[in-house]
């Protein structure tokens, strides 16, 4: 049987981040989460295809135990495996780093037929790790998609876009697919696969699991290092336009800078 | 440090405060302020079901919500603009004797009060609800002139028309405090240490109304208890837009059209209160408990199943959360605060301030100036429960089993 | 390094003033405040916005120690991977060579263009021009089309060989995952779309600036130990030379006429990539229809002008409920959430729900008579106009053809 396997990431909910006004340090005031929405894309489309070509989604996740609830709501909306990466020894993995435990869990996995990702995560917005591990498995990797019309024989056809020319392309399996939100519309979980999901059993995997050694991976391990963080002066201040031809003028600037 | 002069100072941006701005200043009451800490009409007036159900059975609160339509009326008419109300009807449901005495007080209230009224045929129920298992429906009461308001949509209506009547509103504008000197309130103080000065405040806080008059060493009676609903997935032909609403005691639910859509809420058996004193600045951070999406759909639906056989595998698509205001009683408290002079509150909706709201308001302004009322004022009076400690687990969940052993939907 | 390493962050109790702070900072709810800040371990990610919030620098985090700080190799060159689109250099190129102009002269280090394609050649005299002082060529006509998995070899064999110190790539469709393979073939590091660079003159590390959590925060990245240091650059950010014919540059032909290209992908055809979109997630421009739209006509003319610029139409719900537009593209809380590079919005009040959902978008303008109507405090541009008076005059003054 073919297998799927799907990686998702944990967010805050919230993207916002306040300065506090009088200490000058970030304020953040949400303590929830949510599944990055691109990942639940990538999901949707792994089951979806699965309905056609039969196949195991094998859902991955990479993050504290809280991850769990990301893992959950996998099964509820399709997947028929859950796996949480969780190690101390991942804390302050850079995208490198992260990408190596992805895949060194695709390895342990085994076989498979395709490896699904959310294009970006709304915490990051580096778009990076999914074609990060399609290159520590030296696999061909299937950026800016625009759909994939369909799979058979061990290839897949697929149009991804690449600046301003559309690619046809034929690749090989296995393959790794970035999903945007665009490229599938989401199925409305339901109450029967909540209950179902809350019977699954959720493996969880360290270091040892992977056959990774903590000196591999974490803080240390990551090429990059943050340095700073800070909240950028907003000096949005909204700009009233006089009359129709003022934003006849803005909306011809906005779109020349789209052009680019 | 800048001070100012007021008449009456609103605190509270929601249904309740720009209901009660409204009403104060058709009165000509002089110059009002609201002040809302987010935005006008963000918090849990965003997050409501917006039935506006005529027939009631508790007292006084059909001339509130006589009063809430009358207000519609009178501001479209005011700004020119239509705020939607859809009269799409109602249909309650009764499949027990229990629910049977209800709708049966329910028509008789409904006769009182001139409200058009009928029972209806299973055949004309599958008509009007096109998705109910009708085979389970024993009585359904339709009353063709009930409608639905988008809550926002109303609640700007209050303000945008107080503020064509010459209320200042000032969104983004967090107190820190009400002032009292003495026995007596002066005005409030403003997160930035600004301080405003105004005889009479009005505390139409909502959720966050007990941490306001915490340092006062009042406590209101009530706590925010979540309430929900479910939105499915759209099927205009199961769920056409502006199909009736319904109320099913039987499944502890209602439901009503949206867009295509259907919004299914449903009470748990044991209800959350929640301590404000844990609540966030805004609602979107505050934890509702996201467990809860599926645990009392789980819950509720083998009750609702009935009516509504495949609740298990339909699509849902969105859920929200909120706080309602519940009170013991399941009363509103509206009126003069005691202890201070010159306070004066508008609280605990007790999930009715969508369709009470404009008359919530009006009894507060008549109150505050000193008008006849027109119901009972001893209904709502904010020390009848004596002294009590909102900030307790204790009372928190008396609070909360008002809601859980609320009739209807 | 041991499997039994101490946690790297931690709280100096003798300097903590128990502001709480550093918890209210975390974006992962790893800190409880007690009397001091508990650290959980398990969710924390270590990212050290803690450590910047403390105001007495009560929390400390290892720093790597200064030994495993120093490149394992001698690198040189700042280089910059230039784009081409129809045979024309992409213009994010002319802007990076700007850049790495600019860091050349604190670093006193070469400016290096990469070139790579099928018939490219005759470009390197436009890089130099544009403050490339050598530009290496590779030009294969296995390379005439752009396929990540061939660039990223041959790049990354070619610096493997030269071991350039800085690579810089623009933060394009075709950029961004190219850079990410690359970076995972050198075992380097990469900061993704950075809007700013610049050479931190003690140590000579490259800066990397790049807003994250959704352009609420602007981290600031370096990459001590790994080369080359990589970034991807924002278009359209940084500001490219005039270009100067009269400069002189070198010119370096690598033959890479062996290279065999990876036989697992295929192109079958290429066709030029249509501007906007249908769906409201793909399209660059939205236009959202609100009940100040009052009828029919005005949406049909709302969606020609959509149809000029390119733009998909999206309505609020309230112009859903009026029938304006289908629910299928509702925005909001219960429909979409979008973000778009701009989006207009057309007799839209700006209900939170609505609001909460477009907040993504790049650039908003706001039309709607009502100056007070809070759409504005969320848009970048506003015009006080009634719609059926503004959107002739736009229709008017955009025509047919941008």
């Amino acid at each position: 049987m073919k297998r799927y396997i799907v990686f998702l990431k944990q967010v805050p909910l919230s993207t916002k981040v306040e300065m506090d006004e009088q200490t000058k340090t970030l304020k953040r005031s949400s303590a929830l989460c949510q599944t990055n929405p691109d990942d639940l894309h990538a999901l949707q489309m792994a089951v979806t295809l699965k309905r056609s070509t039969g196949a195991e989604v094998v859902a991955v996740s990479m993050g504290p135990a809280s991850a769990d609830a990301v893992l959950r709501e996998t099964l509820q909306r399709g997947a028929d495996r859950a796996v949480l990466l969780s190690s101390r020894a991942f804390a302050g993995s850079d995208t490198w780093c992260t990408s190596l435990v992805l895949a060194a869990a695709v390895r342990r996995i085994g076989e498979y037929d395709l490896l699904f990702f959310g294009r970006m995560a709304i915490d990051g917005d580096t778009a990076q790790v999914g074609p990060e591990v399609a290159a520590h498995l030296d696999i061909p990797q299937l950026t800016w998609l625009a759909s994939v019309d369909g799979v058979a024989d061990g290839r897949l056809r697929a149009v991804k876009l690449a600046g301003r020319v559309r690619q046809q392309v034929e690749v090989s399996l296995p393959c790794a697919l970035m999903v945007g939100r665009e490229n599938c519309a989401l199925e409305a979980p339901t109450l029967s696969g909540w209950r179902w999901a809350q019977q699954q059993e959720v493996e969880c995997w360290g270091e040892d699991e992977l056959g990774l050694s903590p000196d591999e991976v974490g803080l240390y391990a990551s090429p990059t290092r943050v340095v700073t963080t800070e909240v950028p002066q907003r000096e949005k201040e909204m700009v009233w336009l006089a009359d129709a031809p003022a934003l006849a003028a803005v909306l011809r600037d906005a779109m020349q800078f789209q052009n680019k | 440090m800048t001070t100012r002069e007021y008449d009456i100072i609103i605190v509270g941006g929601g249904l309740l405060g720009c209901a009660t701005a409204y009403q104060l200043a058709k009165r000509k009451a002089g110059n009002i302020l609201l002040l809302e800490a987010n935005e006008i009409a963000s918090q849990a007036s965003a997050r409501a079901a917006c039935l506006l159900t005529r027939a009631r059975t508790k007292p006084a609160l059909m001339e509130l919500v006589q009063e809430t339509y009358d207000c519609i009326a009178e501001i479209e008419q005011l700004l020119g603009e239509s705020l939607e109300l859809q009269q799409c009807g109602s249909v309650t449901i009764a499949s027990s004797e229990a629910s049977l005495k209800e709708v049966e007080a329910l028509e008789a209230a409904a006769g009182r009060f001139g409200i058009p009224n009928e029972r209806i045929s299973r055949e004309r129920t599958k008509e009007l609800l096109p998705w109910m298992e009708v085979s389970a429906v024993d009585v359904a009461l339709y009353m063709p002139t009930d409608a639905f308001i988008d809550s926002a949509l109303l609640c700007s209506g209050y303000a945008r028309a107080a503020r064509a009547l010459g209320v200042e509103l000032r969104s983004g504008c967090k107190v820190k405090r009400i002032v009292a000197e003495g026995d007596a309130v002066t005005g409030v103080e403003l997160a930035d240490g600004t301080v405003l000065h105004a005889p009479l405040v009005v505390n139409a806080a909502g959720s966050w109304a007990n941490l306001l008059m915490r340092p006062l060493q009042v406590g209101l009676p009530f706590t925010p208890v979540r309430s929900h609903f479910w939105i499915t997935g759209i099927d205009k032909e199961r769920f056409p837009v502006n199909h009736p609403f319904t109320v099913i005691p039987d499944a502890r639910a209602f439901t009503r059209s949206d867009v295509g859509a259907l919004i299914i809420g449903l009470r748990e058996s044991q209800c959350q209160s929640f301590d404000p004193s844990t609540l966030t600045d805004k609602l979107e951070d505050f934890d509702f408990n996201q467990a809860a999406k599926w645990q009392v759909l789980d819950e509720g639906a083998p009750l609702l199943k009935r009516y509504l056989p495949d609740i298990d595998d339909l699509g849902i698509a969105h859920y929200m959360a909120g706080p309602s205001c519940y009170v013991p009683d399941a009363k509103f408290i509206i009126g003069p605060v005691k202890r201070y002079s010159g306070l004066y509150t508008v609280t605990g909706c007790c999930g009715g301030g969508v369709a009470a709201g404009g008359g919530m308001g009006r009894l507060a302004a008549e109150l505050m100036l000193h008008e006849e009322p027109f119901v009972d004022p001893a209904l709502f009076v904010p020390e009848r429960f004596g002294e009590v400690d909102p900030f307790s687990a204790e009372f928190q969940k008396r609070c909360a089993d008002a809601r859980s052993n609320k009739k209807g939907g | 390094m041991s499997k039994n390493r101490a946690f790297p962050l931690r709280v100096q109790e003798e300097l903590c003033v128990g502001c709480g702070l550093c918890a209210s900072s975390c974006a992962y709810q790893a800190i409880e405040m007690g009397d001091f800040p508990k650290i959980d371990a398990d969710r924390c990610r270590l990212c050290g916005s803690c450590v910047q919030s403390c105001p007495v620098g009560a929390l400390e985090m290892d720093e790597v120690a200064p030994a495993a700080e120093a490149p394992k190799q001698e690198t040189s060159g700042i280089w910059v991977l230039a784009e081409v689109e129809d045979g024309a250099l992409a213009p994010v190129s002319r802007e990076l060579l700007g850049k790495a102009v600019a860091l050349s002269a604190k670093l006193r280090q070469p400016v290096e263009a990469v070139l790579v394609g099928g018939r490219i050649a005759a470009l390197a005299q436009e890089l130099i021009a544009c403050g490339a002082d050598r530009v290496h060529v590779v030009e294969a006509p296995a390379l005439g089309q752009f396929v990540e998995e061939n660039y990223s070899r041959v790049l990354a064999d070619l610096a493997g060989r030269l071991h350039p110190d800085i690579l810089l790539v623009g933060a394009t469709q075709r950029g961004r995952g190219l850079s990410a393979r690359l970076a995972a073939l050198l075992h380097t590091g990469l900061t993704a779309d950075c809007t700013e660079l610049d050479i931190d003159t003690e140590s000579g590390l490259l800066h990397q600036i790049r807003p994250a959590f959704g352009g609420n925060l602007m981290a600031t990245i370096v990459n001590p130990t790994h080369r080359p240091q990589m970034a991807s650059v924002r278009p359209g950010v940084m500001k490219a030379l005039e270009a100067d014919t009269a400069r002189k540059g070198e010119v370096v032909r690598h033959d890479y006429s062996a290279f065999a290209m990876d036989s697992r992908v295929s192109v079958l055809n290429e066709t030029a990539e249509a501007a906007g979109g249908d769906s409201l997630e793909g399209s660059h421009i939205i236009i959202g229809i609100g009940r100040g739209v009052k009828d029919k006509a005005c949406v049909a003319e709302i969606r020609r002008l959509a149809d000029r610029i390119g733009a998909a139409v999206a309505g609020s719900r309230a112009a859903v409920e009026a029938g304006l537009v289908d629910a299928s593209v509702q925005v909001g809380q219960t429909g979409h959430t979008v973000a778009p590079d701009l989006y207009i919005a057309i007799g839209i009040s700006g209900q939170i729900q609505h609001t909460a959902a477009i907040t993504g978008a790049r650039t908003i303008i706001a039309v709607n008579p009502d100056r007070t109507a809070p759409i504005f405090s969320v848009a970048d541009y506003g015009l006080a106009l009634p719609v059926e008076e503004a959107l002739p005059q736009l229709m008017n003054l955009i025509p047919a053809v941008v």
